[in-house]
Order: structure tokens, then sequence, then C-alpha cells
């Protein structure tokens, strides 16, 4: 019965019966998941996971989502990922300048810990060089999949200060693959702001 | 292709998360829900309870002749140590009844409507656990569209019960069961007493409300860690600066009703009429039990 039920049908229920949460966690939970995988590393992923999930239960009556509480959810994972900042810097910046992103935990047991993208090391030292705001948006905006609207949400701020951080992201993308062609990851560091 | 997009692909081939790492958060959420639970047994969730009926919030100490209005007579100096004075001088009485009368402005963050409403007026045993209460700020949830709900007139309605049962008076003559068991801490001085206890109520300087001198309290954000909660407004209560009597309290966005439409917000801001505490008699206890107060009401 509750995979029938909307978001904010099982967020308002649970205000009174709080057990209905569990099915949100069931809904969303690897998908929280995966994008702090993806952001940090398997082992911060299943910490900050499911912090995220016991800070939303007790924050759910704040939430004001009319559809899907995922976009809230995410906002919540980002500020978490906030006190692993530098954590997550450190990766961008190793990846960077090694090419490999031994941080990540592969579906396929046989991949070799290396991005096959052919840009990877330059998407990470563009990640790597951009303020942390702008990182956010950015991130939940192609890993998370959320509108400029939705970042918004996330973020608690208004939809113009999303636009104006994905202007400079997008800057930065195009100055550091730029510089791809020319620049051997493996010579060179991310200068790192965040 | 617009370079935002070339990192959709970023990391891309991370794994699913695994079954134990799923397991593990599962019960993390689990215990947060029974921790929950378990305060319901004792205090209803503040923001669950609004949501259930309204609101049922508490009020400023007229003391009158027999009456205990926070047990203080010596004036404490606005210095360090004043918040844990406030502690000590808002715990509740051994053994009286409290008995509180409010009112309380709402103002919807959706429609900009005010609506004021009261006195609304509790009586608890915190003792047995037993509570009635008459909201006069019970807003109805089938009022129409969401601005019709957002900015409807208030409802009158009374509810009792104790830590196992909870019924709605229905006129003329019946008491129907009002979901989970409630109990006495319709009490919204708890929301000021946990800040006190856990370190989140800080002095926000003296002012003055309607002419009288007030302290100003801040209330933090009540979850943990504070960067889960940015940008989300303080709550404030007002208390009087000598005998540390609630006099008024403003809850900004901390009032949501669920409608067909969504949820809506509310700023709330309570005055108190009275807060006091009675003596255990049997007609003071009377008060606190709807059943005494509808003897030929019949229980559905």
């Amino acid at each position: 019965m509750e995979s029938h039920a909307s978001d904010a049908d099982c967020l308002a229920r649970s205000l009174t019966g709080p057990r209905a949460f569990e099915a949100l966690f069931d809904r969303h939970f690897a998908a929280v998941h995966r994008y702090l995988h993806r952001r940090a590393g398997r082992e911060i992923a299943d910490d900050l996971a499911a912090e995220t999930f016991a800070v939303a239960f007790e924050r759910r009556a704040s939430c004001r989502a009319s559809e899907s509480i995922l976009p809230w959810l995410y906002g919540i994972a980002t500020n978490l990922l906030r006190r692993r900042r530098r954590v997550e810097r450190r990766q961008l910046t190793a990846y960077a300048r090694t090419g490999s992103n031994d941080w990540i935990v592969y579906a396929d047991d046989t991949a070799v810990p290396v991005d096959e993208s052919t840009n990877g090391a330059a998407l990470a030292r563009a990640l790597a060089v951009m303020k942390p705001r702008e990182r956010d948006a950015l991130l939940l905006y192609a890993l998370a999949e959320l509108s400029y609207d939705e970042i918004a949400t996330a973020l608690e701020v208004p939809v113009g200060t999303v636009a104006t951080w994905l202007h400079r992201a997008r800057e930065a993308a195009q100055r550091e693959l730029a510089t791809a062609d020319t620049v051997s990851p493996a010579t060179t560091g991310a200068n790192a702001n965040g | 292709m617009d370079e935002l997009d070339l990192f959709r692909d970023f990391n891309s081939k991370a794994s699913d998360p695994s079954g134990e790492a799923q397991q593990r958060a599962l019960a993390g959420l689990t215990r947060a829900i029974e921790r929950e639970r378990g305060r319901s047994e004792t205090r209803p969730p503040r923001r669950a309870r609004r949501h259930l009926a309204g609101f049922a919030l508490a009020f400023v100490a007229l003391a009158g002749a027999g009456v205990t209005a926070l047990a203080l007579d010596a004036p404490w100096q606005s210095s360090p140590g004043f918040l844990e004075q406030a502690e000590a001088a808002l715990a509740p009485p051994d053994g009286q009844i409290l008995h509180a009368k409010w009112q309380i402005t709402r103002t919807s963050r959706d429609y900009g409507c005010t609506v004021t409403s009261g006195p609304s007026e509790l009586w608890a045993d915190p003792t047995s656990h037993r509570w009635r209460i008459v909201a006069r700020d019970f807003q109805p949830q089938d009022a129409g569209d969401g601005r019709a709900i957002a900015c409807h007139e208030n409802m009158t309605k009374e509810f009792g019960g104790d830590a196992t049962d909870s019924f709605e008076f229905v006129p003329p003559d019946t008491l129907a069961p009002f979901g989970p068991a409630q109990t006495a801490s319709w009490d919204s001085v708890d929301h000021l007493r946990g800040a006190l206890a856990d370190g989140r109520a800080h002095m926000d300087g003296r002012t003055k409300l309607a002419g009288r001198t007030v302290e100003r309290i801040r209330i933090e954000c009540q979850v943990e860690p504070e960067t889960a909660c940015p940008g989300r407004p303080a709550d404030y209560f007002y208390v009087d600066p000598e005998t540390f009597s609630p006099v008024q309290f403003e809850l900004p966005n901390a009032l949501h009703y669920s409608t067909p439409s969504g949820l809506l917000d509310f700023d709330v801001v309570g005055r108190y009429l009275t807060y006091e505490y009675l003596p255990r008699t049997e007609a003071n206890l009377a008060l606190t039990d709807i059943q005494a107060q509808h003897p030929e009401a019949t229980e559905r």
C-alpha cells in the first residue's frame, strides 16, 4: 500500500505514525547513497546516507515537498557532506593528479579503479578548483539530476543564486577542460579552493 | 554539449550501497523512530502535535490568590546564571495541576493572511498524565483549498485523555477516539525547557512587549548537527526578567498543515494569558478529566 502513496502522503502520515517514514527510506536510500558515493567514496556515503535519513526523520515536519522529497534529501546530504569537504577536495586533487579515483568502489569487481570517462581527471580538477557551493550546485545538477528550482530548494537559496553558481561552475569547467589536452593529469595538481 | 552535462558521467560506475550499509542505516532510522515513540509516551512531538490539532501552546503567569505561579519571589539579575535560574524556575512543581490560557496569532507563509484566536485553555496533571484542552485555535483541514484552510477562522474543539487513551468531545454527547494517546505536554513551555536543558537557549537581550520589560531568549535549531538546518529561523521566548514567567513566544515557520495541495506553513506568535499551577484538589483534578466534564457523554 505504501508503494502507491506519494512522498508527501508518506511524510504527512509519518507525523502521526513515524514508521510511515520507513517507506521513504526504502524508496530513496539507494539514490542518496549513490550521490554521496560518487562525490566522496563509499565509506563516507555509508555514514552520511544513514545520517541523512536520521536527520530527515527529525526534520520531517519542516519539509515542504508537495511531490518527491528527494531534492530535500539531497540538500540534507549535501549539507552533511560539508563537514567532509576537505576529504572530498583531497580526493579530487589526487584524482586530478594521478588519473585514479580509487576511493570509488565499482559495481563490477573486475573494473580497475580508473574512471573510463575520457575526461575524468580533468573533471576532477575542475571540481577541485570550484568554490564549494558552486561544486554543490553543479553536482546536484549533474549527479542528482535536479532542476535549477530543485537545487534552490535543496540548498535553500534563490534560484538566481543557483544560476550564478552554475554559470561560474561552467566557466571553471571550460577553463580546466581547455587545458586537459595540453597538460597531463599526472603532472599537474589542482589549485583547490574548497 | 554543455560543459555541465559532462559531469553526468563523473564516477558513474560507483556501486550501489551494500546490503550491510543499508541494514545499518535502517537500524539507525529505526532507533530514531523508537526514540520518538518513546518520547511520545510522555510528550507528543512538538510539530506533530500541532499538525494533529491546531496547537495547544502555553502562556503567561498571572499569579492569583491561591495559586502557585512558578514559585518565585526573589528577583534575579540579568547576568550569568540567568538561564540556569530560568530552568530551575520553570520546572513544574510536584503534584500540582497546570492551568494555562493563551492566544495564538498565525500568519500564513503561503497566502499572507493572519488569524488571531483564543484563548485556548489547558489543564494538565503531570502526575497522572491526564489532560484536557479546549482548543480555540483548531484549523479545519476540510475547509476547501489551501487558501481557505490557511485563512479560515479557527474552530473550537475539546480534547482530553491520558497516557493510554485520548478523546475528542463531539457535541452533544459523544467522546470520540482521538488519534494516538496524548499526554500532559500540550504545554509549549516544554519547548523552552528542552532548549534550556540541552544548551540551545541563549539570552538575546531585554526588550519591551506591550510596555512590559521582558527577557528575550533565542532557541536554536533542534537538530544536530547545526549544518543540517541552514537558514532555519530560530524560535524566541520572552520571559519576565524577574520571575521567569513565560510572556510570549514566536515560532517562525513552525506550523505545518498537510492539505491536498501540499503543506501549508505558518509563522506563529503565542501570547500567554495565564500560566499557573493549581492545588491538587478534587475540583482541579476534575478539570483535567474530559469524562468528568461530560458525564453524560458516551464513548464511541
